[in-house]
């Protein structure tokens, strides 16, 4: 049969293995610095836009979007063109996608570092970026599924198939979850409250994890991992079923992130069971790409990139081993909203997303620029640094969970908490957080040598933007023929596919999300529970923007430990008009939730609130708070009450109609109550301050069902 | 968890949900299985080897 020539397109590649390394190197840097913040307050410098509440979104953000996504596409461009010798079908797709990305990744670097977040953690970007995305995956997606059907290879490689799930599901996790009306150009209210936002937002946050995380990865896993080792994978089998079984049980996990909070227990029970069941799917394909390597071990004493690409794989069992322990109940009591939860993150990140990403920029820079590594000596240093490094960053945050879990919940003879001051705890962890800064640090400082490497091996080589191949066209083929067996009937009919894969994950989706429909009829009223004040709406905002979600929970569990120290446990119809809900996932500094109990083991007055705005250090030495100065020096954006008012309406929020014309004299009332008290205590500040409505929101927290009766 | 789980208890048929998914979830994992292993093992070696088809490392 005649062959074609035709044109493989390197340019695209070597722009998103580029935009891979700068934001690898901005997205680490940031996370020093937020790291270190976590010591030193001092370093949130008492501005605005590098405090820690709004620089950790910038970081995770910046690793998983930008680091992490470039990451992708440079592996799935390179790899795709050629498992179907073919070029990209559209070159305009292809730069659209690559400039398309680059402007939503700097937009959101500005936008968050700038107080513009949804609140909602890994989905914090606001309406505007959100459609954006939108547009630039579909942009992607149909110019990957082009390539595909206009391909010379017959069967479609494993590989690909997880790219096409990632495609899929990724975009309906992120179209799902980005439900939301505008009040502003730049901000807006989720459509979920409460328990189903919670729901929603989890089962979007799990499965960022597993279909921008894992599964792109395991395509690229399954194309450089057989090419760097130069041996077929090992069970081509093996990779249908935990293909399948993988995309299949991935949606259902979410609800482990809820495990003894206010969400149903059935969602609770099936979220624990599926991320059990996950472990085989997960190992499978472990199994799958460490045995590939069989017959070549020896060739990993010499080579980096294998090297890289062991730890990797071996980095993705763990987690995958871990993460349905930690799905456990009885383990999840200790480990959720501890350090631990952290650690295992970032055994995820740094093992099995970076280590990947190295070993595939290590592998490709030389074969783009047609010569070899600078030094395979600095890629092995960089190899070791990088090992180390995830050491020194996991065990110390190990150590810090379940220290931090053992002094929450102990009680003394008397059976009363031996540690009732949350700073004591903090303080004890201080230098299992000073040994993170030096573990992250090795891994920056060993991505910079990456950096240099890499840039050496491009000075000495000689690029090739297109490269040509040859192959024979592919003929027409029909339906099933006799004998073919049916997924090797599917292999070669990529719409089906994907209709199945998109078949797959929309199974477990709706069976989560569809009850969560029906729960806003049986949710229980419960009567003394009303919408915020436009005060506290506005201080709620307040909240929001400056990201108190990253250290601060709004969730009291059902555990005595907890309700000693916070209070009432939180119940399911108290946060009906929370858009979005604020019940964090990490305890950096205490739960909140009960805050504005007077009668509550943690009531503070209205002037402790202020000086500890402005101050933190001030009232507790050993606070790493940082400080809220500027709250005190800008204004209560009162233009916005009503709009925010009439979006609420919309949402389902009983305000009484026309409250919207009215609702900035309740504010002023409000504020100006808040204001006077603050004056009896010797504080000056404006009633129409920011500091303000953040003080009427703390106060207001957890105080509905205080003298309730509920209504089941 | 006892006000939860009574909270929910007003769904009809709740209980159904995670029994269903499981059930369908082992029941296409099984055919899933059966078909997968009873593949041809020739064409399973020959695709296992697509990356390499293109090498010129």
């Amino acid at each position: 049969m005649e062959l074609q020539k035709f044109y493989y397109d390197n340019r695209i590649v070597k722009l998103f293995a580029y935009a891979t390394l700068f934001w690898g190197i901005v997205g680490m840097l940031v996370g020093v610095l937020i790291a270190i913040q976590l010591v030193y307050p001092a370093l949130n410098f008492n501005l605005a836009f590098t405090t820690f509440g709004r620089v950790r979104p910038v970081h995770t953000n910046a690793v998983i979007f930008a680091f992490v996504g470039n990451g992708i596409f440079t592996g799935y461009y390179y790899s795709l063109q050629r498992l179907l010798k073919t070029g990209m079908a559209s070159k305009w797709m292809s730069y659209t996608h690559f400039w398309g990305w680059q402007i939503i990744i700097v937009l959101a670097a500005v936008t968050l570092l700038a107080g513009f977040t949804s609140g909602k953690e890994y989905a914090e970007l606001e309406w505007p970026i959100d459609i954006l995305i939108a547009i630039i995956w579909v942009i992607f997606g149909w110019n990957m599924m082009w390539t595909i059907l206009k391909r010379r290879v017959r069967h479609i490689y494993v590989a690909i198939w997880f790219y096409i799930a990632t495609f899929v599901t990724v975009a309906v996790l992120h179209i799902v979850n980005s439900i939301e009306i505008p009040w502003s150009f730049m901000k807006s209210y989720p459509v979920y409250a409460g328990v189903q936002d919670a729901l929603v937002q989890w089962w979007y946050g799990h499965n960022a994890v597993a279909f921008f995380l894992t599964t792109p990865y395991l395509g690229l896993m399954y194309y450089f991992m057989p090419k760097a080792a130069n041996r077929p994978i090992y069970s081509y089998k093996l990779s249908i079923i935990h293909f399948w079984a993988l995309i299949f049980l991935y949606i259902w996990a979410g609800p482990h992130h809820l495990l003894y909070q206010s969400i149903p227990n059935w969602a609770q029970s099936l979220g624990t069971v599926f991320s059990i069941m996950l472990i085989a799917p997960s190992w499978g394909g472990m199994i799958n790409g460490l045995l590939t390597l069989r017959g070549a071990w020896d060739k990993v004493r010499e080579d980096a990139v294998l090297k890289f690409f062991v730890v990797a794989i071996t980095a993705y069992g763990m987690s995958t081993f871990e993460g349905p322990m930690l799905s456990l109940k009885s383990i999840n009591a200790i480990s959720h909203f501890t350090n631990w939860t952290v650690g295992h993150v970032h055994i995820g990140a740094l093992g099995w997303n970076g280590f990947l990403t190295f070993g595939m920029l290590y592998w490709l820079f030389p074969r783009m620029f047609k010569t070899k590594l600078y030094s395979m000596k600095l890629a092995n240093l960089h190899f070791w640094m990088g090992t180390l490094a995830i050491l020194f960053y996991s065990i110390p945050l190990y150590w810090a969970g379940w220290t931090e879990a053992s002094m929450w919940k102990q009680f003394n003879e008397a059976g009363e908490l031996v540690y009732p001051n949350f700073l004591q705890i903090v303080s004890q962890i201080m230098p299992m957080y000073v040994m993170r800064i030096f573990g992250g640090t090795l891994y920056f400082l060993g991505a910079l040598l990456m950096v240099y490497n890499i840039a050496k091996t491009v000075k000495a080589g000689s690029f090739v933007a297109m490269e040509a191949d040859e192959a024979p066209a592919l003929e027409r083929e029909g339906g099933l023929k006799s004998g073919e067996e049916i997924h090797r009937f599917l292999e070669r009919k990529p719409i089906r596919f994907m209709i199945l894969a998109i078949i797959a994950i929309l199974i477990g989706g709706i069976v989560e999300i569809v009850p969560t429909y029906l729960i806003k009829s049986n949710i229980p009223t419960i009567s003394s529970v009303k919408p915020y004040t436009p005060l506290e709406l506005q201080g709620r905002d307040i909240y929001v923007k400056e990201g108190c979600y990253n250290c601060h929970s709004q969730m009291i569990r059902p555990f005595r430990s907890e309700t000693e120290r916070y209070g009432e446990y939180s119940k399911a119809g108290e946060y009906v008009y929370d858009h979005p809900f604020q019940w964090g996932s990490k305890r950096t500094g205490p739960d909140l939730w009960r805050e504005g109990v007077k009668t509550g083991r943690n009531y503070k007055p209205d002037a402790w609130h202020y000086n500890h705005f402005m101050d933190p250090q001030k009232m507790n030495a050993t606070s790493i708070m940082p400080k809220y100065t500027w709250l005190a020096d800008l204004e209560i954006d009162i233009a916005s009450t009503p709009k925010k008012i009439r979006v609420m309406q919309t949402l389902g929020v009983p305000y009484p109609e026309g409250y919207d014309k009215i609702a900035n004299d309740d504010l002023k009332a409000q504020a100006e109550k808040i204001a006077a008290g603050l004056k009896l205590q010797g504080i000056d500040v404006g009633s129409n301050k920011q500091v303000i409505a953040l003080i009427a929101y703390m106060q207001r927290l957890g105080t509905d069902i205080s003298s309730s009766t509920e209504n089941p | 968890m006892g006000i939860v789980t009574r909270l929910f208890n007003d769904i009809d048929g709740i209980y159904w949900f995670p029994l269903i998914s499981l059930g369908l979830f082992i029941s296409l994992f099984s055919v899933m299985v059966i078909h997968t292993l009873s593949m041809s093992k020739n064409r399973d070696q020959e695709l296992s080897r697509m990356p390499l088809d293109n090498d010129e490392q």
